[in-house]
């Protein structure tokens, strides 16, 4: 029986159901609305909390040292909290010799730390799981010239004095390749596929604390540097923590691009429940074969995973393809003079 | 082109009579004395007698004939000189007006438009300020427009007059000497969109007539404060653009709903109603509304300023309601 | 002021066409018919709510349509049905819309009291006493502009003019000089209220001369007399002249609406009442001064019943409506 004495906890139903969706009861979090009412904001404050003492038990309070740039340029590679590290030059700067010993303790470390998995990190996981046990994923790639995108972008931001990121670029094709292909902007949810008119951009963003996929909604509806702008703002709010939950809902297709990394091709997870999503690759120079001419140029791999329980191989197949034909040719969709 | 709002709805009226033949304007002086705000000004001598009719004081009569007259195909814009005068010809806006086309299945339309002017700030005294839209919106069937700039008063008007059914357009008495851009071109505006005037994160103000621009001179000192707030104006309370509001919460989770009407049974009311009924998983904050008091507009300069609803008003609504870990470092 | 007292015959007998006569007598024994078919209809439980009859008024409805056209308007009142009929509503539509029918005239949202047709120039039956009369007013400027000689018929009883509406609109039709006849139909009881109690007046007639309008006061139940008053009057409206006023002195059988005991009439009234019944005495002077064959009205009398019964089947036969149009036609 609950005692009659259990002091009853107040939120505002923003935060009940936000904590709810997260699957953490209302006790953990520190109210800090008015008259101690627990608002979104704590909710979010307590899974950042816990996301940030997975990645890293280091106090959260981050003070300035003094570190020589060599020091910091190792630690960056090396991943080293300078938090910890004592510094051995004058007036305690931290110097590489000091970083180099941080790095040997811990190739050294053999204890694990163990933390169950919650917040975040807890959610991203269950998602996961639950998209790979019942979408059967299949996976597409193809290998894509990017000379003239690439040449593309280098004259747009010239010409508008504007700085534009390939990811906007992948925004703008994938907007338009999904307005062609009307039958790949569908989501399955208990059994019954929708067929949407809105084409909203999921763009998957690496976070401390774990992935988060703000939305571009209406991408076919907006120019170039409207998407630029739109991208660049969440991207930013994501990784302060600013993102209101509007700018996460309807997403009906994502992508996942790693361009930025040494990877080429890979096998994303889509995002339900949506049924498609673009892993983008990095863009290198390559040998391209041309009429029997051999010529230097730059390539990328296109990785598309469709859940074949709502689409077959043949449509992502003509998809994939006209992705392929926008990002050789960009002019078609990206008028210069927009 | 910089026009006030007087002149903004006294072009709307002549260009729409120039346009169309069958629109015309009946009410008390709004002939050769132009209207006791100057409105009609200039309208008898272009359009003449037939068609800017002089009535005598006879409100009931006036919304009556107009009634006929736009059932039988003409198109009435008359003028009630205060809206507290609306109280005076009920019957023919509420059984009457309102209710034709539907008594009759739908056989009759009523194009006419009811112009009137409320609000307080002028020291006209309880029967000469009120604001007595929530009387309106409660009625189905008729639309309620509240402009609160010269060009929406102007493309509002417009869309009224066009509109097929009983408008009652409200003009405020305070904003009629307020000036603001006006395309020279032709326009309307829309019934049932809400205008974003200003767009925040933290919380919505949803806010009517003149409490437009009081909401607009609370921003910066929100600002100040630390909280980012949207701005909406309705335009037309009936029909009411229920979805800009709901977006605009489901972002922001905050609510204040500011009218210059007694806040008790006004249209804040229905608003914060409707909210928690559709979207109450989206607040993160008790709805506030912001109105006057319960009681009839004073005279006397400190008692109306007393009762009318300012920025400071506001300011204090947002700030009881804005307070949370994001709006800490407002406090120190 | 200016009273005329026409007595029967006075402009001759010859002056009325026999097809006149006949149509006259058609639409007389039309709204009798109808009305006691409701009456009864209303006593088997087929027809809810509130019926107001016009048994006994029957010759003034019938003698003033008779002289106009379906571009002529009327407005009526809560006892409507005679008007309509004689204006020539389809009393298949009507009787459907006292069943509250889809195929009414108002779909069913309307009933007894709103009977509108537009097409015909009737601008609705009113639940709201002397409503009707501005209505006539905002009908009578569509007429004035529309230069065709069109002319407006607002009816009400005696009752209405304790009504602001009846003084207001009286007043601004004159200053307007608009193509109106007003026409008090004196049944000697406002609602359960003998005449002498509210009416500081012998004559209605008597009020007109405070608007500076022609008066004319009729036995309204010689139907003869009132077409033959009216004919002269509305011509007169027709060449531009108006508004008037007109008094039918007639006498309601029924009580004030189905159902009433009418405990407050002195015993004996109504019988008193119906020896002078004006469908009796126009169809005796119709065989023995006008020489119409009896075959010819029994003849009328039948086709009567006729499409009396059509319309009973027609209304019993008809679907209600489907419950979701409830929010239909609430706006154009």
């Amino acid at each position: 029986m609950t005692s009659l004495l259990a002091k009853p906890t107040f939120a505002s139903p923003r935060a009940r159901a936000y904590a709810n969706k997260l699957g953490i009861a209302l006790d953990h979090f520190e109210g800090s609305g008015p008259n101690g009412r627990i608002i979104e904001q704590d909710v979010i404050h307590y899974t950042e909390k816990i996301n940030s003492q997975i990645k890293d038990l280091t106090p959260t309070k981050k003070q300035h040292r003094k570190i020589t740039p060599l020091a910091k340029n190792i630690s960056n590679i090396q991943n080293i909290s300078i938090e910890q590290v004592q510094g051995s030059g004058m007036d305690g700067k931290i110097v590489s010799a000091d970083i180099l010993i941080k790095v040997q303790q811990s190739n050294n470390i053999t204890d694990k730390k163990k933390l169950r998995l919650a917040g975040i990190r807890k959610v991203i996981a269950k998602r996961m799981t639950d998209s790979k046990r019942n979408a059967p994923h299949v996976t597409l790639t193809v290998k894509t010239e990017a000379t003239h995108l690439v040449n593309y972008r280098n004259v747009y931001m010239e010409k508008h004095k504007i700085k534009i990121s390939f990811t906007d670029l992948f925004v703008k094709i994938v907007a338009e390749s999904l307005r062609k292909h009307p039958i790949i902007n569908v989501s399955l949810e208990e059994e019954m596929l929708t067929y949407h008119n809105d084409i909203n951009i999921g763009i998957a963003v690496a976070r401390e604390e774990g992935l988060i996929v703000p939305v571009i909604h209406n991408a076919d509806q907006k120019s170039l540097e409207q998407i630029s702008f739109d991208v660049k703002d969440k991207v930013n709010r994501a990784r302060t923590r600013k993102l209101k939950r509007t700018d996460t809902e309807n997403s009906r297709f994502t992508i996942s691009n790693l361009g930025m990394y040494e990877v080429d091709a890979f096998t994303p997870v889509i995002n339900q429940p949506e049924s498609a999503i673009l892993g983008i690759g990095r863009i290198i120079e390559d040998i391209i074969v041309e009429n029997s001419q051999i010529r230097i140029g730059k390539t990328m791999v296109l990785s598309l995973s469709f859940d074949h329980r709502v689409m077959d191989g043949a449509p992502a197949a003509e998809f994939l393809g006209e992705l392929k034909h926008f990002i050789e040719n960009p002019e078609d969709i990206l008028s210069l003079q927009n | 082109m910089l026009i006030r709002y007087n002149k903004a709805i006294n072009n709307a009226l002549r260009e729409e009579m120039q346009k169309d033949s069958t629109v015309f304007i009946a009410g008390e002086d709004v002939g050769n004395a132009g209207g006791s705000f100057g409105i009609t000004r200039g309208l008898i001598a272009e359009f003449g007698s037939a068609r800017v009719i002089d009535t005598p004081i006879s409100e009931s009569a006036i919304v009556g004939m107009a009634v006929g007259a736009s059932s039988t195909g003409l198109r009435p814009v008359i003028e009630i000189m205060f809206m507290d005068f609306i109280a005076v010809c009920f019957d023919q806006i509420i059984n009457q007006a309102a209710k034709m086309r539907y008594m009759s299945g739908g056989q009759m339309a009523l194009p006419l438009v009811i112009r009137t002017q409320g609000g307080a700030g002028l020291n006209a005294g309880p029967q000469h300020s009120q604001s007595l839209e929530a009387l309106l919106f409660h009625i189905p069937g008729i639309k309620v427009v509240m402009p609160s700039n010269p060009y929406d008063a102007k493309g509002l008007l417009k869309t009224a007059i066009r509109d097929n059914n009983p408008v009652v357009f409200i003009e405020n008495k305070a904003l009629y000497g307020m000036k603001g851009e006006v395309p020279e071109e032709d326009y309307t505006i829309p019934f049932g969109k809400a205008k974003i005037v200003k767009e925040g994160i933290d919380v919505t103000i949803v806010a009517v007539g003149q409490m437009v621009n009081k909401a607009l001179a609370a921003v910066e000192t929100l600002e100040n404060n630390g909280i980012s707030a949207e701005i909406i104006d309705p335009r037309t309370i009936t029909p009411l653009d229920t979805d800009t509001i709901k977006q605009s919460v489901k972002k922001t989770g905050r609510l204040i709903i500011v009218h210059e009407a007694v806040k008790i049974g006004g249209v804040g009311a229905e608003i914060a109603a409707m909210i928690q009924e559709d979207i109450f998983d989206y607040l993160d904050a008790p709805i506030q509304r912001v109105g006057a008091p319960f009681t009839p507009v004073p005279y006397s300069k400190p008692l109306e300023n007393y009762y009318l609803p300012n920025e400071n008003d506001i300011i204090n609504a947002v700030k009881k309601i804005c307070v949370g870990r994001q709006f800490s470092f407002a406090s120190h | 002021m200016k009273k005329i007292k026409l007595k029967k015959g006075e402009e001759g007998l010859s002056h009325i066409p026999n097809e006149e006569l006949m149509s006259l007598y058609q639409t007389m024994v039309k709204i009798r018919g109808f009305e006691e078919r409701v009456s009864s209809l209303f006593s088997d439980g087929l027809i809810p709510g509130f019926l107001h009859l016009y048994i006994g008024q029957e010759a003034v409805a019938s003698g003033i349509c008779e002289n106009l056209s379906k571009e002529d308007y009327i407005t009526s009142t809560h006892r409507g049905h005679g008007h309509c009929i004689a204006k020539g509503a389809d009393v298949k539509k009507m009787m459907a819309e006292l069943f509250g029918k889809e195929t009414g005239y108002c779909k069913g949202k309307g009933g007894s009291m709103h009977v509108v047709d537009v097409e015909i120039g009737i601008l609705g039956a009113n639940g709201i006493v002397g409503a009707g009369m501005p209505i006539a007013v905002g009908a009578g400027i569509t007429a004035k502009t529309n230069n065709k000689g069109q002319v407006v018929i607002p009816f009400f009883g005696e009752g209405a003019t304790g009504i602001g509406y009846f003084h207001e609109a009286v007043n601004m039709a004159s200053v307007l000089k608009l193509p109106i006849i007003f026409v008090c139909e004196s049944n000697q009881y406002a609602e359960f209220t003998p005449r002498e109690t509210h009416l500081p007046v012998k004559t209605i007639v008597e009020r007109g001369g405070a608007y500076g309008i022609e008066s004319f006061l009729v036995n309204g139940n010689d139907v003869v007399e009132v077409y033959q008053t009216m004919k002269p009057i509305i011509n007169r409206v027709r060449n531009g002249e108006g508004p008037f006023l007109v008094e039918c002195v007639t006498n309601r059988w029924s009580g004030h609406f189905e159902g009433d005991p009418q405990r407050y009439r002195p015993e004996g009234e109504i019988d008193e009442w119906k020896k002078n019944d004006p469908i009796k005495n126009f169809r005796s002077i119709l065989t023995s001064e006008y020489h119409i064959q009896e075959s010819s009205l029994v003849s009328i009398e039948e086709a009567v019943k006729l499409e009396l019964d059509e319309a009973e089947k027609f209304s019993r036969e008809s679907p209600f409506p489907n419950e979701l149009s409830t929010l239909e036609d609430v706006y154009a």
